[in-house]
């Protein structure tokens, strides 16, 4: 093994990880061009910033799971669960504010242990979990809505959709606490390191002595809290809520992720990119809409996206792969 | 029967090189409608030979002659159309599938309208299952069979393509006793039909029953091809062995310094004591006790049941009848991570697939089974982790001194160090090695025991599970040596050469 071969793969990896700001500040520029200037508006900023809370959440938790080889797909069900649970909780049975936020979290804590249990100890596989688990969650969401809308949350629930701390959107800064605090667990905990393991090489992190069942208990837990999480924010914006909370979010975190570099092979990726990565499909999102694109347009500009950012993953891995194996 | 002895096959001059080092140098070979087995130490050359034989590999040098016609193999299949099958040790086949689909894959019997027509296919499988006495249910999946099972619907397969040539690769190491039997009389009838075997054993005493012929490979090279009838048990194991200088002095050498260093260890604690354990078909009655500080080796060759005895202790595998207590107290973990934590290390076989994980650096792969001796509350102290880092990489001998390499970019002996070192940190009590010199190069292997016995200078025990049974016998003081799951032996290294170990292995 030579150093020349040594040299291209530390250039590969500082690339891949400002790849994902680079493509963010292009996108930045050509929507700013295309609609002539309104994306770069501060409203419009602050706009993407609050949308981007939600997609953000829900990436960063998917990112945690896909490094370790998993796929999260229930992340909408939790959201729509949650909410449909918090309502009844805030608004029919009058329970204390503070009970009710902490009911929603449970809802995503718990759904997350069952996603975790059932792929570590029974072995089933995360996509096929996961999914079920969503149809599920979806399923008894809307049996409890009974397909209305429950508005008349209390006020102080605007709290976290639509209250500012210094100016800066009280949802941005959840964001931003959950960004850091994912960004310190992957970079500097043990259980950070050992997800990483678990991706890279699963029997060989088993074999390592790792407690490969209790760290992915965990991992599919805090996929689910932070879903829950999103919900709050969610249901505080519209202050209702709907039968159609959550829908297709799954999706916009797994591009993010990807976008993000996190690598669907597993033990590959970090929180930042994850976050970026979902930055960039609010922006896409944001910038069609300003320019008036038909919503058609905009799902299959959104999949064209995913499916370039996929496939650059995969290209990049080929290319490594040559030239390891050498 | 067929009385006139016609040569089947001949492969003249061949060569083979991996990397700068002569696989096979010059070797000829030529097969007759004979049962003909081809023996050798570990990395003498066998796989390889064969390998070029069944299309496997291209020779560097030499040539191959099919029934006098000069030919070459691109592929194993053109080589199974030339009437060439052969049967791995290791099994390879379609676990997920039923055994009529793994037999008759490619080659479905079809309705004419273009459907597989199953009924046929299975009917036909079950005939040659039947053919060699296996009652089976042709449309169980392979994955549910015993291992005893697979193989011999491995060797049914290959028999159903009516091969001219038929390369046997250790086809009795999963067997039982009955089951042997039945593939002996069936590598009888066949070789009376005509059809040529190359049988590749460790087992003497099968080849020796078995076989017309026998070729003996060392290093590389061809030490003779002779009749069976001819030769000897202890002419056949000398042959194998070899008497070279360099092993010979290299032996005494270090048998000379065992014998210096060798403690006593009857005043040291008892550590693991294994009373009477048998785990299925693997291993049998199995007792065996270390002490702290000790050194021991578990040998035995392809099949002899060494890497899932290391695994029962480590809790890879689970389930057994006997005893295994760890200071006193009986254990069966559940998963290596309760071994870990009650100060078992285990370095794995196979460490591409159970060792590195490649896509972390070298510093990361060290520290990753001691995480929680760096870790505050969950969080790691980047100081203390860098400190242990480098002085093990100091110690292992790593060059350049880079714990942020990618552990990919080391070589095979280095990422070797590298898995090695992981129970560094650990204050392991325990430690096990599978095959710690597998796919080491030369120079790396002394570096790697250095290694190992720096470990047990604290009083660690450690057990070197090796079926190089010529070099775990320079470095050990006990040699326990297993054969077909059983204890066949005790050697003490500084009393019986290596050959004693080897006889009672492969016997």
């Amino acid at each position: 093994m030579n150093k020349y071969n040594l040299k291209i793969k530390t250039v590969f990896a500082k690339f891949s990880k400002s790849r994902v700001l680079i493509i963010l500040l292009l996108i930045l520029l050509a929507f700013a061009i295309l609609t002539k200037g309104k994306t770069v508006h501060l409203s419009n900023i602050m706009n993407i910033l609050v949308q981007a809370t939600v997609t953000g959440l829900m990436t960063i938790g998917m990112a945690l799971v896909i490094i370790d080889r998993g796929i999260d797909l229930s992340v909408g069900g939790v959201a729509a669960l949650s909410s449909a649970i918090g309502a009844i909780c805030m608004v029919e049975l009058k329970l204390p504010w503070i009970i009710c936020v902490l009911i929603m979290l449970l809802i995503g804590i718990l759904i997350g242990f069952v996603n975790g249990i059932t792929i570590a100890k029974l072995s089933v596989p995360p996509f096929v979990c996961t999914l079920a688990v969503l149809k599920t969650t979806q399923g008894v969401a809307l049996f409890i809505l009974g397909g209305r809308t429950i508005s008349g949350f209390p006020e102080v629930h605007a709290f976290f959709g639509q209250s500012s701390i210094l100016k800066i959107p009280v949802s941005v800064w959840i964001l931003l606490i959950f960004t850091l605090l994912g960004w310190l667990i992957l970079r500097s905990s043990r259980f950070g390191k050992e997800l990483y393991a678990m991706g890279g090489n699963p029997k060989a992190a088993w074999i390592a002595g790792i407690n490969v069942t209790r760290n992915r208990v965990l991992v599919y837990v805090i996929s689910g809290f932070l879903s829950a999480v999103a919900a709050l924010i969610i249901t505080s914006r519209i202050m209702c809520a709907q039968s159609t909370i959550g829908e297709g979010m799954e999706l916009d975190a797994i591009a993010g992720a990807v976008i993000g570099g996190v690598s669907l092979a597993g033990g590959e990726g970090g929180v930042l990119g994850a976050v970026v990565g979902s930055l960039i499909i609010v922006m896409i999102n944001n910038g069609l809409n300003l320019m008036a694109v038909s919503p058609f347009i905009q799902t299959g500009v959104k999949g064209l996206v995913i499916f370039t950012a996929v496939t650059f993953d995969a290209l990049q891995r080929q290319r490594e792969n040559r030239l390891l194996s050498r | 029967m067929e009385s006139e002895i016609k040569t089947i096959v001949s492969l003249e001059g061949i060569s083979k090189k991996f990397g700068g080092i002569y696989a096979l140098n010059g070797v000829d070979f030529d097969l007759r409608n004979e049962v003909h087995s081809i023996v050798g130490h570990n990395g003498a050359g066998k796989s390889t030979l064969v390998q070029i034989l069944m299309g496997g590999l291209k020779p560097d040098a030499g040539m191959i002659y099919l029934n006098g016609k000069q030919v070459t193999f691109s592929s194993p299949r053109e080589a199974l159309n030339q009437g060439i099958a052969m049967v791995w040790q290791e099994l390879d086949n379609f676990q997920n599938l039923s055994i009529t689909e793994n037999i008759m894959m490619r080659r479905f019997v079809h309705r004419k309208n273009g459907t597989i027509d199953w009924g046929k296919n299975h009917e036909l499988c079950r005939k040659y299952l039947e053919r060699i006495k296996v009652d089976v249910d042709p449309r169980t999946l392979m994955g549910r069979l015993p291992l005893s099972q697979q193989q011999l619907v491995e060797f049914a397969k290959a028999l159903s393509y009516n091969p001219a040539v038929l390369i046997l690769d250790e086809p009795t190491s999963a067997l039982s006793f009955t089951e042997e039997e039945v593939l002996y009389e069936t590598v009888r009838t066949i070789r009376g039909q005509g059809v040529a075997v190359v049988y590749i054993s460790h087992r003497l005493e099968e080849i020796m029953t078995l076989s017309d012929r026998i070729t003996v490979l060392r290093d590389g090279h061809k030490v003779f091809t002779k009749q069976m009838a001819d030769l000897d048990k202890d002419s056949i194991v000398d042959a194998i062995i070899g008497s070279s200088k360099q092993t010979q002095s290299h032996q005494t050498d270090k048998a000379d310094s065992t014998r210096a260093k060798r403690k006593d260890f009857t005043s040291s604690p008892v550590v693991v004591d294994v009373k009477n354990l048998s785990k299925g078909r693997y291993l049998q009655n199995i007792s065996f006790s270390l002490r702290q500080g000790e050194f021991i080796g578990i040998t035995g060759v392809f099949g002899s049941g060494i890497t899932e005895l290391g695994k029962l202790l480590f809790g890879i595998l689970q389930d057994y009848e006997g005893t295994i207590l760890l200071d006193g107290k009986p254990i069966n973990y559940a998963s290596p991570n309760k071994a870990v934590k009650a100060g078992i290390g285990y370095v794995p076989k196979n460490r591409k697939d159970e060792g590195i994980i490649p896509n972390m650096s070298v510093g990361d792969n060290i520290i990753l089974s001691s995480l929680d001796k760096i870790c505050k509350l969950g969080f790691i102290d980047f100081k203390k982790k860098n400190e242990i880092i480098n002085s093990i990489i100091d110690t292992i001998g790593l060059r350049p001194r880079k714990p942020e390499m990618p552990i990919v970019a080391l070589s095979g002996g280095n990422q070797q160090k590298v898995v090695i070192a992981r129970w560094m940190s650990n204050k392991s009590q325990i430690l096990i090695f599978d095959e710690p010199t597998r796919g080491v190069d030369v120079g790396a292997i002394e570096k790697i025991y250095d290694l190992i016995r720096l470990l047990t200078e604290n009083g660690v025990c450690v057990i070197v599970l090796s079926s190089e049974i010529e070099e775990i016998h320079a470095e050990v003081d006990r040699l326990i040596v297993l054969n077909k799951g059983k204890i066949v032996g005790e050697i003490d290294t500084s009393v019986d050469p290596w050959k004693v170990a080897f006889a009672l292995a492969i016997n």
